[in-house]
């Protein structure tokens, strides 16, 4: 379990903090990757740019994903991971602010696999995660990774 | 948002009416003209007659003479004389009294319209020969031709003048003044979209930038807490507390705005709602959250509105929350909804037995984030009945409440 990584795309440095603060606090050791933008999200995941050098086969256990964003909003990025063979089937947790109506329908039809509002009580947050944690990086059992040549 | 095609309509009808209009002022030149033409035509024919007539008896009064005297070439000379110097005579013939052909003059005419006549030549009743004339009017039908297509330009130059007319004065008098207003109208909704696009751009922001501080807020102060518990007293434990909650409350009431800016902006779709039905389902939902509560509803069946079903289930779920609210501290509460018949207006109502108000303040009732009650008695925002009044209001319905403190309150609206 240790050596699954979770993506965590999220620019708000506060919420970032916070974010790793509530995994770590409810077990969840994994690795944590923090992309600051759209952009350095989709670099990771197809290993472009900063990260030229990384294996893009090696995909994330779990992405946590921010609506907005820099550059290229959270459903944008949501759009290009579905859109793209390598990755159209890596769990995406939308992890956002907003509750507007828009931004769950439009989560959901891009594939979204759950769409979680952060709720400005910590507590209620960190529980999320925990729960969110449980879920996805212990029951649920992915999609069988790609064989490696 | 879409009455245009009313307009459209109005205007295409205004077309209908004038096209209407003309085909009948069409209809009747057209008989006018007829009849005209038709009188014309008989007159020309009675003329016809009367000239080839007065022909043949003027022929026939100078032939008497000679063909008594039995000058047959004379009366050859003039027959020839009379058919040569009348080119509109086809054919000219002298029969004897016994049917014999005499003489006989005829030319080609090829016209339909063609005439004949007979005078018989009689001199003391004694019947001396027989004339027979036939003339050719085509050159009075081309009169007639010419005359009635004048007369068919004339009546549509006429249709055509008075149709513009009609056309100018119908724009100026009623289509303009509508295609003003069309065009107003949606001047004003392209605004409207505009503003609406805007406040929600306003309200998407509002609830992104200004919750996620407050999530900052709350969340280090849960992690000061929890990190430095030990070199924190009561005290300052307490103040935390405070902090944290005061995160909580901001939250809901961005949420509440959100809601009321929402309710007041989306668009009213109208039905049919069954009103007990969903007040039967939200005291449900109420009981759900608090089983331990003993509360008895009466809700009266059968109450039904036209209007917005989820905006009518908003205004259900803030009245009936609210009595569940305030009769949360008293021994036997009991809330009910039904309907009440005044001047055959149907008036909804919810009442409750709780802690009602007083009623000195009940204009400041509806007022956003005006509340009635402390937080630390009743919870809340104070935006929940502004949110009802407002929808109560875009249904073109009143509402109001009647109230004694400790004795309950209660709410009537229409819609």
């Amino acid at each position: 379990m240790k050596n699954k990584i979770i993506l965590l795309v999220e620019d708000n440095q506060d919420d970032e903090i916070l974010t790793i603060r509530a995994l770590s606090k409810n077990n969840i050791l994994n690795r944590v990757v923090v992309a600051r933008d759209g952009a350095e999200a989709l670099d990771y995941l197809f290993g472009r740019g900063d990260y030229a050098d990384r294996d893009p086969t090696d995909l994330p256990e779990l992405v946590l994903l921010d609506i907005n964003l820099p550059k290229l909003s959270g459903l944008e990025v949501l759009k290009q991971i579905r859109n793209d063979p390598r990755t159209r089937l890596l769990p995406v947790v939308m992890l956002t602010t907003s509750n507007e109506e828009r931004d769950r329908l439009g989560s959901y039809q891009l594939g979204a696999n759950s769409f979680i509002r952060k709720p400005v009580d910590f507590s209620q947050f960190s529980e999320a995660i925990r729960q969110l944690g449980v879920y996805w990086l212990v029951l649920n059992q992915g999609p069988p990774h790609e064989q490696k040549n | 948002m879409n009455d245009h095609p009313g307009h459209k309509r109005e205007i295409f009808s205004y077309r209908r009416v004038i096209a209407a209009m003309l085909a009948v002022l069409l209809l009747i030149l057209a008989l006018v003209n007829f009849t005209l033409l038709k009188q014309q035509r008989r007159a020309h024919l009675a003329q016809t007659e009367t000239q080839i007539s007065y022909q043949l008896a003027a022929a026939a009064a100078f032939l008497t003479e000679p063909l008594l005297k039995y000058r047959f070439a004379d009366v050859e000379e003039f027959l020839r004389l009379l058919f040569t110097t009348h080119e509109d005579v086809l054919l000219l013939e002298a029969h004897s009294p016994s049917g014999h052909l005499l003489s006989r003059f005829s030319r080609e005419g090829g016209s339909p319209f063609v005439i004949s006549r007979r005078q018989e030549v009689l001199y003391q009743g004694r019947h001396l020969l027989t004339l027979s004339m036939q003339k050719d009017y085509a050159q009075t039908e081309a009169i007639l031709i010419e005359m009635r297509n004048r007369l068919l330009a004339v009546s549509i130059m006429i249709t055509a003048v008075l149709g513009l007319m009609l056309w100018v004065v119908f724009r100026r008098l009623a289509i303009e003044p509508l295609e003003q207003e069309i065009s107003r109208r949606r001047r004003a909704e392209q605004e409207m979209a505009a503003t609406n696009r805007e406040l929600d751009a306003f309200a998407y922001s509002i609830s992104h930038d200004l919750r996620a501080p407050l999530r900052g807020i709350d969340g280090f102060s849960l992690a000061l807490q929890e990190d430095y518990e030990e070199k924190l007293d009561a005290e300052g434990k307490d103040y935390i507390r405070r902090i944290r909650s005061g995160c909580v409350r901001m939250g809901l009431l961005i949420d509440d705005m959100l809601q009321l800016s929402r309710l007041s902006r989306s668009e009213i779709k109208r039905g049919r709602v069954d009103l007990s039905a969903l007040a039967g389902e939200i005291t449900a939902e109420l009981r759900k959250s608090a089983p331990e509560r003993q509360v008895l509803f009466n809700i009266e069946p059968g109450v039904t509105v036209e209007a917005d079903p989820v905006l009518l289930r908003a205004v259900l779920e803030n009245l009936l929350s609210n009595a569940w609210k305030f009769t949360a501290k008293i021994t036997t509460p009991e809330i009910s909804f039904g309907r009440i018949m005044e001047d055959g207006e149907q008036i909804c109502f919810v009442r409750d037995n709780g802690a009602g108000f007083d009623m000195t303040y009940a204009d400041k009732l509806f007022t956003p984030f005006q509340r009635l009650h402390t937080v630390r008695e009743f919870e809340g925002t104070g935006i929940g009945l502004a949110t009802v009044q407002r929808i109560i209001h875009r249904h073109g319905g009143r509402i109001w409440a009647e109230s004694q403190v400790n004795k309950g309150a209660v709410f009537y609206f229409t819609v």
